[in-house]
């Protein structure tokens, strides 16, 4: 990736509600070209802008990450995927299959997913953690 | 701070699905008023709703093969200096405090494994550390998801 390019990808991912202007003007380079690269990034699916939000202070206080070790993982997938509650959803590599990043609004619907995904077939294990965010998206590219 | 509403839910589940959105066509898509949005949407960064505004980026178009997310876990006195040794590192994308016997969990992002392998060795090396786990990711299957279907806001 060329240098300008990191230079307005860095700035969006530090506030992409920010103007092309603004961005223009605090990377020095022109509006033209920033336009330019920033429709690029999305032609290329390289970016998606979103807000992170602070769950807990939408009523949503309870965040845990949950590892999940699975027999069928076609069929975990499947299901976890259609929740309402799923952040983050990763396969991942290790001891177990997948990583769950989940929010609840209260402890009753936190031990009710819990113990559906405990009583899924398909389902060999589960470790569950509360989580707090710390920082977020902070890698400059 | 006023407590949020539905509607205020249905504005945040539109900025989570693209916080690019210009404020008119927010404002078609809401039926909230232009003017009512502009301060809605100030409002939610000023009481920390909205903790930012980022451009969530496709790490292996740019070349970073390895993503990983690394739990650790430190004596307790060491748990001050494991955070900031975490924060320092420009690897690490984002970090959480997580609980049941483990501190922090490090989500890195790496042009390889094999310098993934070397981030916890460095890490080791400056803090006493009582467990680490590294769980690679192979595919990411959801990201910032949970309220980003405005159809969805009543759950």
């Amino acid at each position: 990736m060329k240098a300008k390019e990191g230079a307005v990808l860095n700035q969006l991912r530090m506030d992409c509600r920010d103007s092309l202007t603004a961005i223009a003007g605090r990377t020095g380079i022109p509006l033209s070209t920033v336009f330019k690269k920033v429709k690029r990034f999305h032609e290329q699916g390289l970016v998606r802008h979103v807000c992170l939000l602070d769950f807990a202070r939408l009523g949503f206080p309870l965040r845990a990450g949950v590892f999940i070790r699975a027999s069928k993982k076609s069929e975990v997938k499947k299901a976890l995927a259609s929740l309402a509650c799923l952040n983050n959803f990763y396969q991942v590599s290790g001891a177990y299959d997948f990583y769950a990043d989940m929010v609840f609004k209260d402890w009753h619907s936190y031990e009710s997913l819990l113990d559906k995904l405990k009583s899924m077939e398909a389902v060999q294990s589960v470790r569950a953690h509360f989580i707090q965010p710390v920082r977020q998206e902070v890698f400059e590219i | 701070m006023k407590a949020v509403n539905s509607r205020d839910l249905l504005i945040l589940s539109h900025l989570r699905r693209d916080a690019r959105v210009k404020l008119t066509k927010l404002s078609r898509a809401t039926r909230i008023p232009v003017s009512t949005l502009f301060d809605k949407i100030r409002a939610y960064q000023v009481n920390s709703i909205v903790s930012k505004n980022a451009s969530l980026v496709d790490f292996s178009k740019l070349g970073y093969q390895a993503r990983a997310l690394v739990m650790f876990s430190a004596h307790r006195h060491d748990r001050a200096k494991l955070e900031q040794v975490l924060k320092r590192n420009r690897n690490v994308n984002s970090l959480f405090k997580v609980n049941n016997g483990w501190d922090f969990t490090a989500e890195v992002v790496f042009p390889g494994i094999r310098e993934v392998e070397e981030f916890v060795e460095e890490v080791e090396e400056q803090v006493r550390l009582k467990a680490k786990q590294v769980f690679y990711m192979v595919e990411e299957l959801k990201r910032e998801a949970f309220l980003s279907t405005p159809g969805l806001v009543g759950i």
